[in-house]
């Protein structure tokens, strides 16, 4: 089958674009291909084929032209090989005609050298001895020209034996000059050898040393780069040279940005000048193909990892509220703008943290592949991007779970702290430590517990019975998510009022159930336990749990009303409150409204007289007023005692508004109490602690009766 | 039935079978061998170092050799057993059974063991015996059981192998049939299956692992000689390390490159396999000669 030629250049490329900024790899490649490299181009040559293009196009160009010319050269060769064979031959001749004359000749006076060169035909055909010489006049030459024939002869030797020796100077010189370059491009090998750098032959070029500055573990386009040519310069120091790979050394920079201004920056190194030492070189060479890599890498995995983008060349990521990360890769130079800021702790933590969670992912590249490989199947096995902002964002996302997780349940437990139950409750918040494998070394180790299986355990006792344990954990695959598994000591009440769900996914869902269950506990601790109850007629005179277990109700026989007591507890957010997020515990008493009442609401108006506690303040008042900010602006005030009839007519002048104001309607008997904590504050406050009610006072005093009462 | 017929004759026979059940699992591997002199042991080191940029793993382990029964009408595997197995494994345990029911094969079993457990007496000294309930202590670890087929002819013959890509060529790596699965209890298995339990050998090996395929240098040694009373006893000891023999005279090592194809049947992934075997040889040509062995060297069937 001879379709195609074995010759025949196949090019499934496209034609290059007549661009004349053609980058100089591309077009070495093109001459490479269309000549089989430079050895065989020379000026000459190169005009030559110039002048004979404008010869072509001069006649017509096409390619038929082309094919007669080739036979055309064919033949002008062999014509011009015939003439010089013919030109040769005719030169022999001569020379023989020549030399048989001259034999000839002598063969009169040196008849057995002649003979030597005597040709048989002509020694046969005419015969030896029979030419002759004779001198007829002497010589015209003087004794003066003689002398000076000698002379010049003389002369002649002594220039040449002193260039001669010149030469051989020079080349003494030139030779003990090599050696010492030599010796000191050898030294310079060898130091950069025992500084622990691999040397090896270059693959292409095998009388030239490279050295080997990559990474093992590194993606193929990398390593095909990590190789470095020591070549030696004309006055013998060594030079390294990385042929066509860009050698402009580069490093990722890490910016905080607050606002749309940078506030901190990764350090960035000076650039190693051109004519330091190699194996400061070499070093940079090392770092800016490593710092090259750890820019792809990051770009590869930005692009399945949601939260982080990619914009204009750098990577952005959002880290908390107020501040972003901005990754770039930019070139160093030798005197770098110095830029300082209050984040750069921060950047440069940021830098190391990924620059190791390359070298980590390297180390666990070389592990894999130098396991035995699972059998062999055709699908080509792609590599996933590695991890590196991934373990880096979960612990973010983990650190800032635990700060709010601490800011949720610090507050509650102070909250509960202050009410003096009978057993204090406890909290502790602890992470959990795995053990550790042993085949890893203690760097793998260290980088596997910062990002592997993140989770914490927060155990909150409210009562003896009672402790709810929180494992918050932070996952990394298939996306970056927290979640929170809960669990409740075996004989707590909230089995029965309140269950809790296995999982959470968010803080406030947990935060959430967190509120309610607590205040249903607390509200359990005030139902007696349940014995089967007596077999009375009346109803015991107790709280009774409601359908809500964060209501109870107490029936009050005399009047034959019903008490209801409601714990709540709930949060305020950081942006309306002053001095940050409060966590409130208020117990609210008030009658029961509706059927749970008796059938004669014969209830009087009466002032409200809720008292709010503060932790906070400095001790001197008990307490203050309870009116919001919101009702103290619309002028609200207390009823006074004239607002009301305590005749118990059911009517009151408050129905009227004669100070136009709202007049806020409260119950005889009715209002609440709040406990308050802060995030942020802790225990050095306690000097200015102030007595607050314990609950079991509180309850006991909404249960009862106030005097003045039918 | 057929007394007079050849073995090899009767190999040829029931291979068509075999290669017909395309359920059961089929993984080949694929495999050169060098012989390496006890005096380039270092060199070969630090070859194989740089070709795999890898350090050595040095692995030892406990060969033990089982001879399945003679006979001509063997069983296979007891079925409840396969039954009971973790469901991944129950295609690999048919697969063995299959095989193990039409020809008698000498298996092994190997378990891998550390330097340290050499020359230290183990906590319970009772000598235990074939009778016994626990056949040895080595029930009680994992080990793996490694069943090879007689490898397929390199050359072309008359009767010529369906499974090759090209039928015109001849093999230019040896492959074989083979099954490894990972298990307990497999000595008191392989004497509930009649096999008889023949010697024991300790292998001591350099693993390095390039792409899919893997080097293995690999020297066997003996137990002293006098020391063990009752040969067919699986000793629960083990002696020093520096009392051990080399099996081979002259100690040579044997450099392995093998690698293993999921699918024997499939023409494109033993080619895969087999190309990279051939890279290798030719990247070491001069240096290891890897040769395609006569397969009856690696012949397994129990003859009788």
């Amino acid at each position: 089958m001879d379709a195609i030629p074995n010759e025949f250049p196949i090019s499934l490329r496209s034609w290059p674009s007549a661009n004349s900024n053609d980058a100089l790899p591309s077009i070495i490649q093109r001459i490479n291909l269309e000549r089989g490299g430079f050895q065989n181009i020379t000026e000459e040559s190169l005009r030559e084929e110039i002048a004979r293009e404008e010869l072509n196009n001069g006649d017509n160009g096409d390619s038929s032209s082309e094919d007669e010319e080739e036979p055309d050269r064919a033949k002008e060769l062999n014509a011009a090989r015939e003439e010089f064979i013919g030109q040769i031959e005719q030169a022999h001749q001569a020379s023989m005609l020549a030399l048989d004359f001259i034999s000839l000749l002598l063969s009169k006076d040196a008849p057995v050298q002649a003979s030597l060169s005597l040709s048989p035909d002509l020694q046969a055909m005419v015969g030896a001895k029979t030419l002759g010489a004779d001198k007829l006049a002497a010589p015209r030459t003087t004794e003066a020209q003689k002398q000076d024939n000698r002379n010049i002869a003389k002369g002649w030797k002594v220039q040449h034996l002193n260039k001669t020796v010149d030469s051989i100077l020079a080349s003494a010189t030139r030779l003990e000059k090599e050696i010492e370059h030599e010796t000191k491009y050898w030294e310079q090998v060898l130091a950069v050898s025992e500084k622990g750098w691999a040397i090896c032959r270059l693959p292409n070029q095998k009388h030239i040393l490279g050295v080997r500055f990559g990474f093992s573990e590194s993606s193929p386009a990398f390593k095909g780069r990590s190789l470095a040519a020591l070549r030696r310069k004309s006055d013998g120091t060594i030079s390294l040279d990385q042929g066509l790979a860009d050698a402009e050394p580069k490093t990722l920079r890490v910016r905080i940005e607050v606002d749309g201004s940078f506030t901190g920056s990764s350090i960035l190194r000076k650039a190693v000048p051109q004519d330091s030492p190699v194996e400061a070189l070499i070093l940079q060479a090392r770092n800016t193909i490593f710092s090259e890599e750890l820019w792809q890498e990051l770009n590869r995995e930005s692009r399945i990892l949601e939260p982080v983008k990619s914009k204009d060349n750098t990577l952005i990521y959002q880290l908390t509220d107020t501040k972003t990360m901005v990754l770039d890769l930019v070139p160093l130079e030798e005197e770098p703008l110095r830029f300082t800021g209050p984040d750069d702790a921060i950047a440069e933590g940021i830098f190391l943290a990924l620059n190791i969670l390359l070298s980590s992912a390297h180390r666990l590249a070389h592990r894999k592949r130098t396991q035995p490989p699972p059998p062999i199947v055709l699908e080509k096995r792609t590599t996933p991007p590695l991890n590196l902002l991934r373990p880096f964002i979960t612990r973010v996302k983990h650190q800032e779970t635990i700060s709010k997780l601490r800011d949720i349940l610090r507050p509650l437990h102070r909250v509960l702290s202050s009410l003096y139950l009978d057993h204090p409750p406890t909290y502790t918040q602890i992470p959990t430590l795995w053990p550790p494998q042993p085949n890893l070394t203690v760097a793998e180790r260290t980088v596997l517990a910062l990002t592997e299986r993140l989770e914490v355990t927060a155990t909150l006792t409210i009562t003896p019975t009672t402790t709810i344990t929180i494992k918050a954990q932070t996952h990394s695959q298939p996306t970056i998510f927290p979640q929170f598994v809960l669990s409740i000591s075996p004989e707590s009440p909230l089995h029965i009022t309140c269950p809790p769900p296995t999982r959470l996914d968010s803080l406030p869902a947990l935060q959430e159930y967190l509120y309610y269950a607590t205040s249903c506990v607390l509200a359990s601790i005030f139902v007696p336990s349940s014995n089967p109850p007596l077999e009375t007629s009346s109803p015991p005179l107790e709280w009774t749990q409601t359908t809500t277990p964060s209501i109870l109700t107490k029936p009050l026989t005399s009047t034959t009303k019903t008490k209801q007591l409601a714990f709540t507890i709930r949060c305020t957010p950081q942006s309306s409150s002053k001095g940050g997020a409060r966590t409130i515990l208020r117990v609210q008493w008030e009658w029961a409204r509706g059927d749970l009442s008796g059938r004669n609401l014969a209830l009087s108006a009466f002032p409200t007289t809720g008292l709010r506690s503060t932790l906070w303040g400095d001790g001197k008042n008990a307490g203050v007023p309870y009116f919001t900010d919101q009702e103290s602006r619309l002028g609200v005030s207390p009823f006074g005692e004239e607002d009301f009839d305590f005749a118990g007519n059911g009517e009151g002048k408050g129905s009227g508004n004669g100070n136009g104001g709202k007049k806020k309607r409260g119950l005889q008997a009715e209002g609440y109490y709040e406990w308050i904590a802060w995030v942020g504050e802790d225990d050095s406050d306690k000097g200015f602690f102030e007595v607050v009610r314990s609950l079991r006072s509180v309850v006991e005093s909404a249960g009862t009766v106030k005097g003045g009462e039918k | 039935m057929l007394p007079t017929m050849e073995k090899v004759d009767r190999s040829k026979k029931d291979k068509p079978d075999n290669s017909k059940r395309t359920d059961l699992p089929n993984a080949h591997e694929l495999f050169l061998t060098a012989i390496v002199a006890d005096e380039d042991f270092e060199t070969t080191l630090r070859i194989l170092q740089g070709y795999c940029a890898m350090s050595p793993i040095n692995v030892l382990t406990r060969k033990l050799t089982w001879e399945g029964p003679r006979t001509r009408t063997p069983a296979g595997i007891d079925a409840k057993f396969i039954k009971n197995q973790p469901p991944v494994k129950i295609s690999q345990w048919s697969g063995l059974s299959a095989q193990l029911a039409r020809q008698s094969y000498i298996m092994h079993l190997l378990y891998e063991v550390d330097r340290q457990s050499f020359g230290k007496v183990e906590g319970d000294h009772t000598p235990v015996f074939q009778g016994s309930q626990t056949l040895s202590l080595l029930d009680q670890r994992p080990g793996i059981l490694r069943w090879n087929d007689l490898p397929d002819p390199t050359e072309i013959t008359k009767s010529s192998n369906t499974r090759l890509a090209d039928p015109g060529a001849s093999r230019p790596v040896n492959t074989r049939l083979m099954f490894s699965i990972e298990n307990h209890g497999l000595c008191s298995l392989m004497k509930m299956m009649n096999h008889r339990f023949v010697r024991e050998m300790i292998q001591e090996s350099n693993r390095y692992v390039h792409g899919d395929v893997v080097f293995e240098l690999t020297r066997y040694l003996q137990f002293p000689v006098g020391e063990n009373e009752n040969p067919s006893i699986i000793r629960n000891e083990l002696p020093n390390f520096e009392s051990l023999t080399p099996f081979d005279s002259e100690n040579k090592w044997i450099l392995t490159a093998f690698t293993i194809v999921t699918k024997g049947d499939d023409p494109d992934q033993m080619k895969k396999g087999m190309d990279q075997l051939v890279a290798i040889k030719d990247d070491f040509e001069g240096c290891f000669d890897f040769k395609v062995l006569d397969r009856h060297i690696f012949d397994t069937r129990v003859k009788f």
